[in-house]
């Protein structure tokens, strides 16, 4: 009898979920969701990151925020299985009255101080780093940070919300030190520097800037630390998708590798990265999810070229660290490629990412990057789930 | 709901009866949603701002792309709003200061009349190609036969391995697969047709409309088009500084079945009339309030004693922060100086020294130190816009500005926009920036969310919506505590570095826009 209950209840939840699922839209760089990756978040010395969140709504949000840290154990050393990414993962809560936007600097964090002193123009003060309504008290990363962070809308006892009340940006500034790993010059490629000397010139400097990737929330969000994203009922998500999917094909339109860049100059060239992250996370087992993409690059020719790409947890990849040959403006023959990457079919987790393009003037090797939100396509049919500790769900 | 006399069977019949039921409901079974975006293909692609003035570095790169697996034709509007000089031979570019002329010694000002221009092109994509020009040089078919340059000299190339090693060919812009006999075309006979021209104006500023379009040019339900804009600058000089900043285009997507491929596309509005999505009832801006000091990049002394943002020479970061004198020249205002007090913005016969505002003690002068501050410049179009009439009354529209700071508190302004407006953020509602609602020291916090929403005009009932939809650019510049941020891609000396993004969209609205195609 229970049994039969239970199937009764399963086939009309499928069918409920049908009919949400049908209204599904896809993961957003433009509305207000509920779900928050920022893929990028760097703070190691030579880059630093600043988070603008917003709620967009009349009422107070709660927020559930992730640091995951996925830079390798050895930083200085290639990754291999000795060398895995760390995958440490730290939590903090943040709320916003309404209305009410929110930043912090990540290598700062953001204390809880009433006495902050606000920005005025008499006395002239124009450094108000602080002021504000605090969110709560947001931690500093640890000094080498290269990950992402997520931040999920709870309600106020702390579970997951579909409210679709957040929104969020990334800045990314980047200093012209010298790169203690490679020693070269971070804005100046090709120009070597002693680690702490005075061969790079400090005056550059480099500021990019994308949105959040939203995932928006259905009505049937259950409230439970596992987090649906997209797919039918199963035993994890007997309500089907609780937000929407993950996206099938991520679509970039960048330049062929060693292409010539004539925004800046004929001779100038660029060098496009893409960091990636995983759709699944199970932050309660720590078990760093895996992704193969398949990728199908098209030039300006019509002609298609493939490649793969594999990430563990978090990677940041240059276009010739996944294929050398593939991405090259040799191979292509064309300056503008177009990339259409998806999750390979034994890939049991889709994936997100942003992209940044180094321009790289050869005159004095300086180096200006603008970061780019890619395009989306169609959404994956199986659900990617968010698993967060059972003890982080809930009154504390 | 407990109904007796019903048997499990029965019961489950009839829960699969109300839960289809339901699924019938208006709405309940709702094609997926394909609003307004800048990271979905679209039928309709809208670049806001493009920049061109050559002569000082400053260029455009379009990147366009057909995701589908069949060709598409794109018919394109670069519509021209540079302000024309009223004194011949002026330029209004990068301001009105610039359209003067000089009589007898005496120099006079001239105005600055809007414009606005359109120009259209077509042009053929073939499957799933990518492609991308300079709006300087613009890109066509029917070049083969034109020989290259050097990069290096000058000499004539038809490919890189003919200027030597690590040099490159700079051919003419063309499209890839121009076709012909001695043109190339794709595997499966594709071609490219087609022109794109080049910039009507040098300097230009501007806006690119591309509609997706069949053989006949009649619009086509294809949401296949993706775009995207870089602005690069490279400035003259021995340092040769590059800058570059890039946003999406924005896709309005066709709805599939709904379009009647007449030269009124309706986006939005009614579902009965509706053959594009709507523009958004509210753009939202998450921005730095103008004049906000950036909290990452200080102006710090590095342990190999240089600073980390002026690159001058330093013992401690007090040194990188304060104007000093050397070499006869205030480290950050740039001034004539003896001695540091020179470099000192202190009241002198009721005037700052440095900044010129009027003061009663050395007190009511701004510092001089080192600050890197925060702009920004918003670019904001109506959705609807008329091509064929040119009724700029149908595009006119008042932009409502909410403006909420980090303590929760509201301030608001209003603007006209009328067919295009570039403004900095600090300039909404006044010409003194420091006076602004958009600035730090009226806001009180580094950040806010602006709320923008373009106000229905009821004399555009049935004719345009008045919904808005547009970009934001953030620049750093570096100067005196006491000068207000003003730089930008064109204005560049004081720049630090720059970029662009997207704005954040919220709700449609019931009136439709509409674009009138000639």
């Amino acid at each position: 009898m229970d049994m039969q209950r239970g199937r009764i209840g399963l086939m009309a939840a499928a069918l409920v979920g049908l009919v949400v699922g049908g209204a599904q839209a896809q993961v957003t760089t433009e509305k207000s969701a509920s779900i928050l990756v920022f893929p990028k978040v760097v703070s190691d010395g030579t880059r630093d990151t600043v988070i603008q969140i917003t709620n967009t709504s009349n009422s107070m949000v709660h927020a559930h925020c992730f640091y995951v840290n996925g830079a390798l154990t050895f930083p200085e050393l290639p990754a291999g299985p000795i060398n895995p990414p760390l995958w440490i993962e730290i939590d903090f809560d943040i709320w916003l009255t309404k209305q009410q936007p929110t930043h912090w600097v990540v290598s700062q964090g953001r204390l809880v101080n009433a006495a902050d002193a606000p920005c005025s123009n008499n006395p002239a003060n124009y450094s108000c780093n602080d002021a504000g309504i605090d969110p709560g008290r947001v931690p500093p990363v640890v000094e080498y940070f290269t990950g992402e962070l997520k931040c999920i809308e709870v309600d106020p006892s702390g579970a997951p919300l579909s409210g679709n009340h957040l929104k969020g940006e990334a800045t990314t500034t980047t200093f012209n030190v010298c790169n203690p790993i490679t020693e070269e010059c971070v804005l100046e490629p090709g120009t070597s520097c002693t680690p702490g000397g005075t061969d790079c010139d400090s005056s550059i400097q480099d500021v990019a800037k994308y949105n959040a990737l939203g995932v928006i929330g259905n009505e049937n969000n259950d409230g439970d630390p596992v987090l649906c994203l997209g797919g039918e009922p199963t035993e994890d998500c007997p309500n089907g998708a609780e937000y929407d999917a993950c996206p099938q094909f991520w679509i970039a339109n960048h330049f062929a590798q060693g292409a010539p860049e004539p925004a800046i100059d004929d001779d100038a060239e660029v060098n496009t990265t893409w960091t990636i992250v995983p759709c699944t996370q199970n932050f309660e087992t720590q078990n760093p999810e895996r992704v193969t993409i398949f990728i199908e690059t098209w030039n300006e020719f019509e002609q298609a070229f493939s490649s793969f790409a594999t990430v563990t947890c978090w990677d940041e990849l240059a276009l010739d660290e996944i294929n050398e040959v593939t991405f090259d403006y040799q191979t292509l023959g064309t300056t503008f490629a177009q990339s259409r990457l998806r999750p390979s079919s034994q890939t049991r987790s889709g994936f997100m990412m942003v992209g940044s393009e180094a321009h790289v003037y050869p005159g004095n090797n300086i180096t200006q990057t603008a970061d780019v939100n890619y395009h989306i396509e169609g959404e994956r049919s199986g659900p990617d789930l968010i698993t967060i500790p059972f003890d982080q769900v809930g009154p504390q | 709901m407990r109904v007796a006399g019903l048997t499990n069977g029965m019961r489950f019949a009839l829960a699969a009866v109300v839960v289809l039921a339901a699924a019938a409901l208006p709405g309940a079974t709702a094609p997926a949603s394909a609003d307004i975006a800048s990271d979905h293909p679209a039928a309709i692609l809208v670049f806001p701002k493009l920049l061109v003035d050559t002569a000082n570095g400053l260029d455009t790169l379009i990147r366009i792309g057909n995701v589908s697996d069949t060709p598409l034709n794109v018919y394109c509007f670069y519509t021209n709003v540079t302000p024309t000089c009223t004194i011949p031979g002026g330029s209004c570019f990068p301001d009105q200061l610039s359209c003067s002329a000089i009589v007898g010694g005496q120099t006079f000002i001239g105005g600055c009349l809007p414009q606005w221009q359109p120009t259209d092109f077509i042009f053929r994509l073939t499957r799933e190609q990518p492609t991308g020009w300079l709006v300087s040089r613009g890109e066509t078919v029917n070049c083969r036969l034109i020989d290259g340059v050097c990069a290096n000299g000058g000499a004539s190339c038809t490919r890189d391995t003919q200027c030597g090693a690590g040099n490159r060919c700079i051919l003419a812009p063309c499209l890839p697969l121009e076709g012909g006999p001695l043109g190339r075309t794709g595997p499966g006979g594709q071609t490219n047709e087609g022109a794109i021209p080049l910039s009507p104006d040098d300097p230009f500023i501007g806006e690119l409309k591309c509609i997706a379009v069949d053989e006949t040019l009649s619009p086509i339900a294809r949401n296949d088009l993706i775009g995207d804009v870089l602005i690069g600058k490279l400035a003259s000089g021995p340092t040769a500084e590059i800058e570059i900043e890039g946003y999406n285009a924005i896709g309005l997507p066709a709805i599939p079945g709904k379009g009647n491929r007449d030269d009124t596309l309706v986006l939005g509005g009614p579902p009965e009339t509706a053959e594009y999505e709507g523009c958004p009832n509210i753009l939202i801006l998450d921005h730095y309030f103008d004049g906000a000091v950036d909290p990452v990049l200080q102006n710090t002394c590095l342990p190999e004693g240089t600073c980390s943002i002026s690159g001058v020479a330093c013992a401690s970061t007090a040194e990188c922060r304060a104007n000093r004198c050397i070499a006869n020249a205030c480290t950050v205002s740039g001034d004539a100086c003896a001695m540091d007090a020179d470099c000192k913005n202190t009241c002198e016969n009721e005037v700052c020294s440095l900044s010129g505002t009027t003061c009663f003690e050395d007190a009511d002068c701004v510092s001089s130190d080192y600050q890197v501050r925060v702009a920004t410049d918003l670019t904001l179009l109506p959705c609807t816009q008329d091509y064929e009439g040119r009724d700029l009354d149908l595009s006119r529209t008042v932009a409502q500005f909410l403006v909420f700071n980090e303590f929760e508190q509201r301030f608001s302004t209003s603007r006209t926009v009328d067919c295009f407006k570039e403004i900095q953020l600090s300039n909404m509602e006044t010409a003194d920036n420091s006076r602004s609602i958009f600035s730090a020291g009226v806001a009180g916090t580094l950040t806010g969310q602006t709320r923008i929403r373009g106000v229905v005009d009821e004399d555009n009932a049935g004719r345009g919506g008045n919904t808005l939809i547009g970009l934001a650019e953030e620049f750093r510049c570096a100067g005196a505590e006491y000068e207000f941020p003003v730089c930008d891609m064109v204005d560049s000396a004081r720049l630090v570095s720059s970029s662009a993004k997207n704005l954040h969209f919220q709700g449609r609205r019931p009136q439709s826009d509409f674009i009138y195609l000639p």
